[in-house]
């Protein structure tokens, strides 16, 4: 008998005995507990685990919920999520989990569920571990955490700050061949961007993205029905993913992140070097990230992005390797999560060939990388279209 | 960086939960601690329910040197938290404790560190609360930083009381401790004034309100330990065994722990009768106001 599910199977369980009443447990906590049964069970070693389901955590982690799990537990996955469907999440994370491996992103795939009685309601404050080893010290939001990765990285390379304003610059120069850009209309030199004000040391004011309100969506389906669209398709010829940590302190490198062994996986998928790229469609919460992107995409060598910058002739579409021809969200703007589909959209318009203003010539492929929380969560693609 | 404007700010503190309170406890009284791994030998940083390397429970807590190195820093001149704005700018840090786990403290320092620079953990009033902070000043520096700001003692009657510091206080119970409790509250219990009534009751006697029994803690705290100036900000208290007219009690208060930057103690706290039963058993937390010079 044919089967059309991927194959699978399940090789170890864990349970806890229920109580009526937890007082004061962590989730983390439980989640941990049950996770070391299952894998008990199974025989494996932590290391052994590569792909993280997990469910909500109302209240006590809103956001980053992989990476949060994922670094408690001393993992880094190569795929993860947070299956958001009630009753059906178990379920739900089975069949997941076996089309993550079948899509050859992971082997072994940890799926765990599991909630406290305490008596706080679960809808009670924000406290995982950020929010109680962090914040209390001063370090709230993004800023400080990028802050520390740009100072480690100027430090441990010699940079100057010139390298990194070039970016939020050629990130200005972009924008102001999009009309839709928030900074359209506003460029910023290298000058100007040093000289706005100091956010967290090193980081001046035009190298942090502006939050704006915003939305970006997008369509996937089979090669035979996209061939029939309106549009050359765009076809998904790379794909990789991992998580390290979730906060700074964690962060097992602070001058090189997860994006590295994604970049590597999605290229290797793809069939392509770096430097074959077309387009670069690179996260750009904060210059140092595109720096680090460069570096950890393999284009120069750790703390040379400045002189490759220079060398590929800027960001712009006339570029040797053009990047966030959109003016990335340094130059349009962050709508929050959506930002990070910006670059997935800017590709795809580039790959299509009709990007009014700032087509880039002859553009076959493009690299994109999604980042999250402290550079700790990376995805990244290769997209292209046949010539 | 404002270092003295630190215990003032409004800011929120940790979410301790038991699991990380040894953490917290331990370094608020200058002892720096991490957990480490009896199976693999791991430290862990922050606290966790399992080591992350291999998931073993058996994790004990162990003290390490407060000696580290600054792994990357921030000025922060915008912080995310509006709390900290007169505390601008500050300077957070990446610290790797020599021991090996790194964790995000603020730093302590009159002028911007340097990546690499060696620090020492020092206890520091943050916003009301002592936490584990790192400073690069020269040993008798860090000593009258350590003083400075926190002796939130200054001024009290009696002074600071030490833990383990104990009273006792004697009385015996009246007939007229219950007309008079009646007369303060309205509380005309039968148990307290019929006789025949009361010793058809589990009591066998007619018993005293429990207020003229924990009264004597009052006088506990107020006159003797932490003395003069002193209020009850929390009482968490188990009556044990009824109290009847004309017993002799002695009320106990022991202090717990005093914090340093307010002037504020746990006790426990006990009264026993003649037989040497407990009749009251519990924990208090009071605050002690500066009368001197007022
Ligand atoms: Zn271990």
């Amino acid at each position: 008998m044919k089967h059309l599910a991927p194959r699978c199977a399940i090789c170890g369980i864990g349970e806890l005995k229920p109580q009526r009443r937890t007082d004061e447990v962590s989730t983390m906590e439980l989640l941990i507990e049950v996770s070391a049964l299952a894998a008990e069970d199974a025989g494996l070693s932590p290391a052994e685990i590569d792909g993280l389901l997990v469910g909500p955590q109302v209240g006590e982690t809103p956001q980053h919920v992989p990476a949060t799990v994922a670094e408690y537990f001393g993992m880094q996955p190569t795929m993860s999520n947070v299956i958001d469907l009630g009753g059906a999440s178990g379920p739900g994370m089975i069949w997941r989990a076996a089309g993550a491996i079948a899509a050859g992103q992971c082997e072994t795939v940890l799926c765990v569920l599991g909630n406290h009685r305490n008596e706080d309601p679960p809808f009670a404050k924000n406290r995982n571990p950020i929010r109680e080893f962090d914040v209390p010290f001063g370090a709230s939001g993004a800023n400080p955490s990028y802050a520390l990765l740009m100072q480690a990285h100027m430090a441990a390379f010699d940079c100057r700050p010139e390298d990194y304003a070039a970016i939020a610059a050629g990130s200005r120069a972009n924008a102001q061949l999009n009309p839709d850009a928030i900074f359209y209309g506003k460029p910023a030199s290298v000058d100007e961007v040093l000289a706005s004000p100091v956010v967290a040391s090193p980081l001046h004011l035009f190298e942090i993205v502006m939050p704006v309100a915003g939305g970006d969506a997008v369509i996937v389906t089979t090669a035979e029905r996209a061939a029939k669209g309106p549009h050359k398709p765009v076809e998904l010829w790379g794909a990789g993913e991992k998580i390290t940590h979730r906060a700074v302190s964690q962060a097992p490198d602070l001058t090189s992140g997860p994006l590295k062994p994604s970049i590597a996986r999605a290229l290797h998928q793809a069939g392509m070097e770096a430097r074959d790229i077309d387009f670069l469609s690179l996260y750009d919460c904060y210059t140092i990230m595109v720096a680090a992107t460069i570096e950890d995409a393999g284009l120069c060598a750790p703390g040379e992005f400045g002189d490759w910058l220079n060398d590929n002739g800027g960001m712009g579409p006339d570029a040797h390797q053009p990047i966030n021809t959109h003016g990335g969200q340094l130059g349009f703007g962050q709508p929050d999560l959506a930002g990070g589909m910006t670059h997935v959209v800017e590709a795809v318009r580039q790959l299509r060939g009709d990007t009014p203003n700032r087509q880039i010539r002859n553009c076959m492929s493009a690299l994109i990388t999604g980042n999250g929380a402290t550079m700790s969560e990376a995805v990244a693609l290769v997209l292209g279209v046949e010539g | 960086m404002n270092i003295e404007k630190l215990a003032g700010i409004s800011v929120p503190g940790p979410t301790i939960i038991p699991l990380t309170k040894p953490f917290w406890a331990s370094a608020e009284t200058g002892v720096l601690t991490t957990q480490k791994c009896g199976t693999c030998g791991t430290r862990v940083f922050y606290p966790r329910g399992r080591c992350p390397v291999c998931w073993s429970d058996a994790l004990d807590w162990v003290t390490v040197s407060g000696v580290a190195r600054l792994k990357s820093f921030s000025e922060v001149w915008k912080p995310g938290n509006e709390g900290w704005i007169p505390a601008t700018p500050y300077v957070v840090g990446l610290v790797t404790l020599e021991e090996g786990p790194t964790l995000l403290s603020t730093i302590l320092c009159d002028q911007v560190p340097q990546i690499g620079a060696t620090l020492h953990f020092v206890p520091f009033n943050i916003g009301g609360r002592v936490l584990p902070c790192f400073h690069n000043f020269t040993e008798e520096e860090a000593k009258d930083m350590a003083d400075q700001g926190k002796d939130g003692w200054a001024g009290v009657v009696n002074g600071k009381p030490k833990i383990g510091d104990a009273i006792e206080r004697k009385r015996t119970t009246r007939m007229e401790d219950i007309h008079a409790f009646t007369e303060m509250t309205g509380d005309r219990n039968p148990v307290h004034y019929d006789e025949a009534l009361a010793k058809k009751t589990p009591f066998g006697k007619l018993i005293v309100q429990g207020g003229v029994t924990t009264g004597m803690l009052n006088a506990c705290v107020a006159e003797d330990l932490p003395g003069p100036g002193t209020v009850f900000l929390n009482t968490n208290l188990n009556f044990l065994k009824a109290v009847g007219v004309g017993e002799d009690l002695t009320a106990r208060v022991e202090i717990e722990t005093v914090r340093d930057d307010k002037p504020i103690c746990k006790l426990k706290v006990r009264i026993v009768d003649s037989a040497g039963d407990p009749c009251v058993e519990g924990e208090a937390t009071t605050y002690t106001m500066a009368l001197e010079g007022l």
